[in-house]
Order: structure tokens, then C-alpha cells, then sequence
């Protein structure tokens, strides 16, 4: 049967839940948000069938327009971190359809235009933090959001601070490395935003962006290989203008990448 | 081996990656390993104290995502035919169950011994009819009473009523009547009890059909003369052998009912012999019948009494009066038993 935590958590839920489909403004909407990601933060993965029922009235909410495209910015993000987190919850089946998934990525791929500000980013890094946790991208490379891969990579590549805390750099790192790997082919406009940082220019200019674009690119140096020197060429650069790691990839050091390769998969 | 270490940290990254992606965790911690130890190795090559705190940042990320496994999404496998299907997998499954014929004596089909419907065991749709049909044989038709019903009062009932139903009534009230009819047919045979000019008497008990009689006007029956003498005979054997006395003690043994009707029956065979003089009747008893699990509590008695009370205008028939079409077994020892003689009527 059920345990007293598990009652007050299932209770609590449909009471908010409730509460959420009624209020609209938006000094009453924010407590809310806040209480329901509190209590979505603390479920486990997959939870038992009254907790499942519990969250029904959440989750319609969250998915309505009312919510979904409410006017206020902050609304809006805490509306989109609760939908995060009830994706941590349902992994590894998605809570909502294909189209309303799409809707969610746009909005996810659009929240992390959050991370430039200096302050107020708290919510577009428990965001970041649940994408990344549960592979979120998957989902989205099955629904061919290509577009939306790119912008989450212009942000991450043109707004990582170094005031961002290190598991959120961490997090931008995972996801483009997992992008670039899902992929069932890389077009040049995704390789684009990559070799902009680690072009030498910008090294000087963004260095934290430069050491991301460096790490996600030596994650993903096999898979990038047959896409990166005609990325490069139609980038317009000489290929010494970018970092050693892309030249590696493309010249020199084919030969040594492809044995190490074959020992690490006898491993 | 060959001394470059970035390139290896770089493969190593990659696998375990790709560990990770399958949820191959002793794979993936075995590459973590190696990749530290790449990134040991690594660290002398450049600056050992900016590397050295990317390395402790990455081993306490790697210690904070190790402590427990989390369900992740994946992609979907690739099918170019179809549309991009649902995210949410259907759980729901349909089963059929197969079975094997190996000559078993009931396999098809099974004939119930109490209501006689042939059904086939197992099958959930025959086995639902069989329910219905055994449960309205056994117990009686369904029947949730009419706004319009020609209840005939009986002083001596005390529990059901009932119910009169004449050839002028209305066709929603035929309809019950051809149904208990059906089941009446059963037992009776088919297709001689209805026609134009009957009176039907039901007893509703519980809301179920219990009971029924047809009753017919006649004019002239005949009575029974064979079974007299023998019935009287038996009689006085009967009570003088049902006494056994000693002295101031007497021992009196009772006589069941059934027993005696056996006993009738087994001595007349069903066959009844009738004067071949006509006596002056008015009622008919063209059928009766009860239901099974509701016999032997005096509902044709009950029956008897409301035909006797109601079937002539301003006029109570006597018992003597009924007259029964030609009896079954069952049924003459009923008649004998309600006129308390064995010469009734009969037409």
C-alpha cells in the first residue's frame, strides 16, 4: 500500500495541479510553478500508479496554452523546467505526443538564450541539468528538430560563462557531444557554430567557448571526421586557423586514430 | 603504446560514451578508468596546474553521475515504411487461446442435464447464454411486473402474486406469456398449449416468473373410473399398516407424498381409463407447470385455487369441477391430490 510520504506527495499534487488549470495571474502563477517543481524534483523515476494519476492534472496544465505561451519570462520558464522534470520523471517514455514535444524543444532550445544574462539563469540551468540527465536530445533527434540542435549549440558556444557552475559546462558538453554521436548524418550548419569557436581568432575573444568547442569536437573526433575538412572548406578558412585538434583530425593523424580505435574496442 | 595520449583520452571519451548510451556499466567503468588514466598520463605534457583542476573537476563529476543509474531516453529504431509513430508504446496486448483436439468425448459441444441447452465449455459468449438460459429455466423468466396487472388476491398466498392474463390483453403482455410458454414447452412438448382462446395465470415470485397455467372453457369431460377401487384399497392398507401398537405405546409412521405419487404412477403407467358417459364442465385445465427449483411448495396449488376463484364470473368452481387435459404422471397424481380423489375430470 501506500507510505505516508508517498500519500502526502500524490495529494499535494492534485491539489496543485488543480489549482494551476484556475489561477492566470501572474503573482499567483509563480508560487505555484514553484511548488510544483519543488514537489516534481523530489519523485523518483518511474513512479507507482497513484503518483502517475497525481500528476495528470500537472501535466494538462502545463501543456495548455494558458501556460504554455504565457506572456511573462519567468512564467514561462518555470512552466518549462516543471515539463523538464516530468520528463526526468516518465524517462525513458516521453509524457506528451510528438507534436507537443516539438513545441517543448522549441521553447527548451529557445530558454537557453537565458544563459547570456548575468543574473535570473537559475531556471535555464535546471533545465540544462534535466536535457542532459536523461538524454532529453534523443527524443528530439528522433522528431528531426535539426534547427533546434543548431540553436541550442549557438547558444551554448556563443553565451558559456565562466561564472556558469562547472556541472552546468559540464551538462553543454554532454549534450552537444550526444547530439553530434545520435546523429544519423551532421549537416555543415551544425559544424558551423563549432568551428566558430574554435576558430584561433576567438580563442582570445571567448576562451571558454573555445575550450568547449575544443572538448566536444575531440569527443566526437571519429564520428566528425568525414564531415569536418568540407566543413572546414566551405567555412572559408584556412584549416591552420583553427585549433591543432581539427587538424589532427583532418591530416595528420588518421592513421593513429584508426589503430587506437580498433585497440579500444578489443578493450 | 604509442605515446599520444590526447588522441587516446579523445577514443576513450567516445567509448564511454557509447557505454553509457547502452547501459553497459562495468564496459563504461572500466573506460573511465582508462580515460584518468589517459589524463594522468596526458597532464605532463602541458601545463600540470590548470589541467590538474580540470581533471579533479571532471573526477568529481564522474563520482556525483556514478552514484546511481538513471533511466534515460534513446532513439528510436529506423522504419522507413512507416509514419513516425507514437511515443507512447501500447501496452496493451490481445491473446487468442488455441487448443488441441485429442478426441476428448465433450470437446464441442456439452448438453446440460438440468436444462438440456447444448454449449461448448470454455467458450465465454456460450458459456454466458448457457448461464442466462439455465438460470431462467431453473428459476424462472426475468420479469419485472407490469403497470397494468390483473392480480387475482388469494388470502392464503404469502408470498408472489398471481397474475391474470386473457387473450384481450395487450401484446407486450403476450410476449412474457409466449416466453414462459417456450420454457413450458420444454417439458410438455411443443406447440399445442397456446391458442386463440386461453386464460393464463403466472405466479411472479422474487420478480421471476415461478409458475403458469393455461385454463380453457369446455363443455362437457369425463371422469376417471380405473384407479377407484385400487386407490380405495391402498388407502386402507395404507392406514392400517402405518400403526404399530404396544400396549399403551403407538408407533405412527408417516407417508411421504412423493412416494405415494411414485407409487401411482409405477401401477397406472400414465395411461388413465374414463367413463364413456360425458359429465357437464365449464373450466379446463389445458397446462400447468412450475419451475424446477421452485417445485413441491404448493405454487400449482396456488395456481388451481386463482383458476377455480376467477375463471367464471360471480361464480367459485368447487375442485370437483376442474377438469385436466390428458395428464402426465406428474400431472395426475397433482389432480388426485387437489380434488383429493382419483376420479377427476379429464377432456
Amino acid at each position: 500500500m501506500m507510505n505516508a510520504s508517498e500519500r502526502n506527495a500524490t495529494t499535494k499534487l492534485r491539489r496543485v495541479g488543480k489549482k494551476l488549470l484556475k489561477k492566470s495571474s501572474v503573482h499567483k502563477l509563480l508560487p505555484l510553478l514553484q511548488k510544483l517543481e519543488s514537489l516534481l524534483s523530489s519523485l523518483e523515476q518511474e513512479p507507482t500508479e497513484p503518483i502517475q494519476e497525481s500528476l495528470v492534472p500537472s501535466k494538462k496544465a502545463l501543456i495548455s496554452d494558458k501556460l504554455l505561451r504565457h506572456t511573462d519570462e519567468d512564467v514561462k520558464l518555470s512552466v518549462l523546467s516543471c515539463i523538464t522534470e516530468i520528463t526526468r520523471i516518465t524517462a525513458p517514455d516521453a509524457p506528451y505526443d510528438d507534436e507537443q514535444m516539438k513545441e517543448i524543444f522549441k521553447l527548451i532550445a529557445a530558454s537557453f538564450e537565458k544563459l547570456s544574462h548575468i543574473s535570473g539563469h537559475e531556471k535555464a540551468l535546471d533545465i540544462l541539468d534535466n536535457v542532459d540527465k536523461v538524454k532529453l536530445c534523443m527524443v528530439m533527434l528522433d522528431l528531426e528538430c535539426n534547427d533546434l540542435a543548431i540553436e541550442m549549440f549557438k547558444h551554448f558556444l556563443r553565451f558559456i560563462r565562466s561564472n556558469h557552475p562547472r556541472n552546468a559546462i559540464h551538462s553543454m558538453e554532454s549534450i552537444m557531444t550526444l547530439i553530434l554521436q545520435e546523429s544519423d548524418d551532421i549537416s555543415p550548419d551544425l559544424l558551423r557554430p563549432l568551428l566558430d569557436s574554435v576558430w584561433n581568432e576567438n580563442k582570445a575573444l571567448s576562451p571558454m567557448s573555445w575550450i568547449l568547442g575544443e572538448k566536444v569536437i575531440r569527443n566526437c573526433a571519429v564520428k566528425l571526421k568525414p564531415y569536418l575538412m568540407k566543413a572546414v572548406e566551405s567555412s572559408g578558412r584556412a584549416l591552420n586557423e583553427y585549433a591543432d585538434i581539427v587538424t589532427d583530425i583532418c591530416q595528420n593523424k588518421s592513421e593513429s586514430v584508426n589503430v587506437i580505435f580498433q585497440m579500444v574496442l578489443n578493450f | 603504446m604509442l605515446g599520444d595520449y590526447e588522441v587516446a583520452l579523445s577514443n576513450y571519451r567516445l567509448i564511454s560514451t557509447e557505454y553509457k548510451i547502452d547501459k553497459a556499466w562495468k564496459r563504461y567503468a572500466g573506460v573511465q578508468m582508462q580515460s584518468k588514466i589517459s589524463a594522468f598520463f596526458k597532464s605532463t605534457t602541458s601545463d600540470s596546474s590548470s589541467v590538474s583542476a580540470d581533471n579533479d573537476d571532471d573526477l568529481s563529476i564522474w563520482e556525483k553521475q556514478q552514484h546511481h543509474i538513471i533511466n534515460t531516453y534513446t532513439r528510436r529504431p529506423p522504419n522507413p515504411n512507416a509514419v513516425i509513430p507514437s511515443v507512447v508504446k501500447n501496452k496493451k496486448r490481445s491473446y487468442a487461446q488455441f487448443h488441441l483436439d485429442f478426441g476428448q468425448s465433450d470437446f464441442l459441444l456439452r448438453a446440460c442435464s438440468t436444462c438440456g441447452i447444448n454449449f461448448t465449455p470454455g467458450d465465454p459468449d456460450d458459456e454466458k447464454s448457457h448461464n442466462h438460459f439455465h438460470k431462467s429455466y431453473t428459476q424462472g423468466i426475468q420479469f419485472r411486473g407490469w403497470t397494468k396487472e390483473n392480480v387475482i388476491p388469494l388470502p392464503t398466498l404469502e408470498a408472489g402474486r398471481i397474475i391474470l392474463v386473457s387473450e384481450i390483453d395487450l401484446t407486450s403482455h403476450r410476449r412474457i406469456v409466449e416466453q414462459v410458454v417456450s420454457m413450458m414447452e420444454i417439458e410438455l412438448g411443443c406447440g399445442w398449449i397456446l391458442h386463440d382462446l386461453f386464460k393464463v395465470y403466472l405466479f411472479v415470485s422474487l420478480h421471476r416468473v415461478v409458475g403458469c397455467l393455461v385454463a380453457e372453457p369446455i363443455e362437457k369431460a369425463f371422469k376417471v373410473v380405473s384407479g377407484s377401487p385400487d386407490s380405495v384399497k391402498k388407502r386402507e392398507v395404507r392406514t392400517r399398516s402405518t400403526t404399530l401398537r404396544f400396549g399403551n405405546v403407538i408407533f405412527q409412521r408417516e407417508v411421504e407424498k412423493k412416494v405415494a405419487s411414485l407409487s401411482d404412477s409405477e401401477r397406472m403407467e400414465g395411461a388413465i381409463f374414463c367413463d364413456s358417459k360425458p359429465t357437464t364442465a365449464a373450466c379446463g385445465i389445458r397446462a400447468i407447470w412450475v419451475a424446477p427449483s421452485n417445485r413441491r411448495k404448493g405454487i400449482a396449488s396456488k395456481l388451481l385455487d386463482a383458476v377455480r376463484k376467477s375463471f367464471c364470473k360471480d361464480l367459485e368452481l368447487e375442485r370437483s369441477q376442474l377438469a385436466f387435459s390428458q395428464p402426465t404422471s406428474a400431472g395426475k397424481a397433482l389432480a388426485t391430490s387437489y380434488t383429493g380423489t382419483g376420479s377427476f375430470l379429464a377432456y
